[in-house]
């Protein structure tokens, strides 16, 4: 908008041609990152311009309509990466290798300097390159294994990253499940719409504190401290938070909180606003912790109506699960761990006993009782013996975290051939205790990351 | 109103001039026969399905003996006149949260490989076949309503999918709906061809852009690429319509503009009221609407969200479901008796040239077979008066074809369609 604030003026402006060419054209390389409008094009800008003032409207409407004009070309509105001989400035010769670095291997694709930039900075920051990027990306400096990987650590710093958080996290971990349902506020009166919104919140607010301070992926599964603001630290009654800033908190060392499977966020994603869902609870720590993904539930799978009317515990309620075949392939990998986390209640609450009522008929009340066995897997008394599992998989979560990463950042989904990519993000990033930026830095130097 | 005298004093001189459906003569022998009154296609989906115990018939009872649900119950007077069909179900829906997005198209979301795919959608069929002589090519209605706990339909911006399988937009209120269709234009006709001319000019410019883009793209981005040309190709068409048109002024409205902002039930009786009264005065006649859903449920005071509702169990939840059908049911009762009301040239009423058909992807919480199907109105020539109950898995599609087809529309197939409902052929 600075290559505009000259011109942009009010309703009576008169302006001097050579001032609106210079402003739109500084207007259009902003716009299309780097790309520099043909005369062509810009001769047409000003005929719109013009043709509109000569229609009557004043310099505002028609300046509108000329920027319009320029924000739905396809070079604005795609992210353009041409291919061989007319890639932009930066492109490596075929004949001229990269300068090699002893233990940063850095890619060796087809795309351009300016088009790598471009590419880095909408997955760390959702946004066009910033100046320096640019200046970086345009001098061929980008390529370089050293430049880049500064520049991922400048962005990773900067607080847009949070641009690339918010909306990873969301997409990965299926966050909308947070907004399926509402949450009944005669039962749970606490968790109101602020209360909601900070457990939201801790989820974008732990992963950012592991990547500012480039901790390990480990402590997202079990961790001694949670990243809190006022509201949600009186929601899990720890002592001592105030305000709405969220901070790191030391956790006592029975908490059951610390790490995702701790947060109210994540069990609320698993419920139904009312109940717990320990399916759906498993099937999530499958698919996005131990990287196991069930198949999908048949087609139409019918209500089983066998247990209609019954006031019956959860377990007894789910054992129908374990009667048919079909249903016991699945469910008995995923039941398991949905009955471990059974002592959250539908808003992530710490609970011993749990009760079901039909109205008008019985209400029954029984103990929780988490213990359980893995499918053809050690078994655990508790919800923390359960955590600790989980956590001694580590690596298979890296596997899962890398693989939707590798997602996110190249806009497809992931395939066979790229399966050595996330070994690679993962047997790197083992050597450095699993610590997130590894993930990163190994991706964004990749083959894959600097191809077409 | 010209009265029958005079029209008998000036007779000689009624022969050249057009027909004039006010005056509601029959015609002379030597006169030129009219064309008879044109087809019309109406698609309604409500989101969520409804509630199975209730607003399905027996399917023990098939036939035009059957008994009428308590869900639809308030069509009672209409009964002879509607059709409903059990058994029907779209192939490729596995996700209930898709909602509506598939209710007219019956494509596969992964086609190709792809995350999400979607084809042309029934209406634009029917608007693509007889949409060239009405101002509007086809009407796309939506509720008012952004559920938080989700929208129910699913993705889209109308019911109204094209040929690309893109969505479509349209009016998501009264107000805007009865101004797009009624409201005249302030800006004298010559500024009106000048602004055409230079929108004209805009999309050429952004052509040569485009153009200059495409040198050196690869296969896959070339073909999204496309997608951009295309799109620059539909605002051109669209831009030739609006030439077309502008010198011909909107018809007088045969109802008073609404008011801004009413919501659900009242907001479900105006778009009734103006779907109406789009075909009478022949605007369009292909229109679609997505219902309200949260809106409705409001304005009925019931306290259950639309998502929990969908989730009913015996109790408040299936109560706030049940109340949901019965509105929902009198409203359409409503619109059916509009379109009885409205006379055709030829004596007969509009509802005998209209398909109206009233449904859902969903059946109920997330079960996609048998989707709820209600079909009346006289367009398709099609068997009413009967529940039908049509074997386990029938293509929805069959149906869609079926009444294509039967509204005069050429046609092999539509989706997964797999042939025509023969019960449904008289």
């Amino acid at each position: 908008m600075k290559a505009l604030a000259s011109v942009v003026g009010d309703a009576k402006s008169v302006l001097p041609p050579a001032e609106l060419g210079k402003a739109l054209e500084n207007f259009c390389l902003e716009a299309f990152r780097g790309h520099t409008p043909s005369p062509a094009f810009l001769k047409r800008l000003l005929n719109v311009y013009d043709d509109r003032r000569s229609q009557g409207g004043n310099h505002r409407q028609a300046l509108t309509e000329t920027l319009a004009l320029v924000l739905s070309s396809p070079r604005f509105l795609y992210l353009s990466e041409p291919s061989g001989a007319l890639a932009g400035a930066g492109t490596p010769a075929p004949s001229e290798p990269l300068a090699p670095s002893q233990n940063q291997s850095s890619g060796s694709g087809n795309l351009s300097a300016r088009d790598l930039g471009t590419r880095l900075s909408y997955f760390l920051w959702s946004a066009p390159p910033d100046h320096e990027l640019r200046d970086l990306a345009a001098t061929g400096a980008l390529l370089h294994p050293e430049v880049l990987s500064a520049q991922i650590g400048r962005l990773l710093d900067d607080p847009r990253s949070g641009d690339f958080l918010r909306p990873f996290l969301h997409q990965w971990l299926r966050m909308d499940r947070l907004d399926f349902f509402r949450f009944n506020n005669v039962l749970f009166p606490d968790f109101d719409e602020s209360t909601k919104e900070a457990a939201r919140m801790e989820v974008y607010e732990t992963f950012a504190h592991v990547l500012r301070k480039n901790r390990s992926l480990r402590e997202l599964l079990k961790s001694d401290y949670a990243v809190v603001n006022g509201v949600l630290a009186q929601y899990y009654k720890l002592p001592g938070v105030r305000g709405d800033d969220f901070q790191v908190v030391n956790l006592p060392a029975d908490s059951p909180r610390g790490g995702l499977l701790g947060m109210a966020a994540i069990h609320g994603m698993g419920s139904n606003g009312e109940h717990s869902s320990p399916i759906e609870r498993g099937a999530w720590v499958l698919r996005k912790l131990l990287n196991d993904p069930p198949p999908p539930a048949p087609a139409n799978v019918p209500q089983l109506s066998r247990l209609e009317g019954k006031v019956l515990t959860t377990r007894e309620r789910l054992v129908a699960h374990q009667e048919q075949p079909q249903c016991a392939s699945c469910h008995r990998k995923i039941d398991p761990i949905g009955f471990g986390l059974e002592n959250f209640d539908a808003v992530g609450q710490w609970r011993t006993e749990d009760s079901y009522e039909r109205p008008g008929q019985a209400r029954k009340t029984w103990a929780v009782e988490p213990a359980g066995v893995f499918h053809k897997g050690p078994s655990f008394a508790s919800y923390h013996e359960l955590r600790d599992l989980i956590q001694a998989r580590t690596e298979d979560f890296s596997r899962a975290f890398s693989t939707a990463l590798l997602q996110y950042a190249l806009g497809r989904p992931v395939s066979f051939s790229d399966e050595t990519l996330v070994e690679r993000m993962v047997s790197e990033a083992k050597t450095q205790d699993f610590a997130l930026r590894s993930f990163i830095l190994t991706l964004v130097r990749s083959d894959a990351f600097h191809s077409k | 109103m010209i009265k029958r005298r005079h029209f008998l004093r000036s007779s000689a001189a009624t022969l050249v001039l057009p027909f004039l459906e006010s005056v509601g003569f029959r015609r002379f022998a030597s006169a030129a026969a009219p064309a008879a009154p044109a087809k019309r296609m109406i698609f309604i989906a409500m989101g969520y399905g409804v509630t199975q115990e209730t607003w399905f018939p027996d399917r023990a009872q098939t036939g035009p003996g059957y008994v009428l649900p308590p869900g639809l119950a308030p069509l009672a007077r209409h009964k002879e006149d509607l059709t409903v069909v059990q058994g029907l179900s779209n192939r490729y829906s596995e996700d209930a949260h898709a909602g509506s997005t598939f209710w007219l198209t019956g494509a596969n979301p992964h086609e190709g490989g792809a995350v999400f795919h979607n084809g042309i959608s029934a209406d634009q069929v029917a608007a693509a076949a007889f949409g060239k002589n009405t101002r509007f090519t086809s009407l796309q209605l939506n509720g008012s309503d952004t559920d938080l706990s989700g929208p129910g339909h699913g993705q889209g911006l109308s019911l109204a999918w094209d040929t690309r399988g893109k969505p479509i937009g349209g009016q998501n209120s009264p107000l805007a709906a009865f101004n797009r269709l009624f409201s005249a234009e302030t800006v004298p006709v010559e500024s009106l061809r000048l602004r055409l001319a230079q929108k004209r000019s805009l999309l050429d410019t952004v052509m040569e852009e485009a153009k200059d883009l495409q040198r050196g793209l690869a296969k896959a981005d070339l073909e999204k690429l496309d997608e951009y040309f295309q799109g620059i190709r539909e605002i051109e068409v669209r831009l030739a319509k609006e030439e077309q048109w502008q010198s011909v002024p909107k018809p007088k409205s045969p109802l008073q503009a609404p008011p801004d902002g009413p919501l659900g039930r009242e907001e479900i009786r105006l778009m009734y009221d103006l779907t109406a009264a789009a075909l009478q005065t022949d605007s369009t006649r292909v229109v679609t609407y997505r219902l309200p859903i949260s809106n409705l449920l409001a304005s009925l005071g019931v306290k259950v969200a639309a998502h929990d509702m969908s989730h009913y169990n015996p109790g408040e939840r299936m109560e706030a479901s049940q109340r949901r059908d019965a509105a929902n049911t009198e409203l359409l009762a409503g619109l059916l008796d509009k379109l009885k009301a409205v006379p055709e040239a030829d004596g007969s009423r509009l509802f005998d040239h209209t398909t109206v058909v009233f449904g859902s992807n969903i059946s109920n919480v997330h079960n996609l077979t048998n989707c709820p199907t209600l079909i009346t109105g006289g367009g398709a020539g099609v068997k009413l008066g009967h529940h039908l109950v049509v074997s386990k898995d029938t293509p929805l599609c069959n149906v869609w074809l079926t009444l294509l087809r039967g509204s005069g529309v050429e046609l092999e197939r539509h989706g997964d369609s797999s042939g025509v409902v023969k019960e449904l052929i008289v």
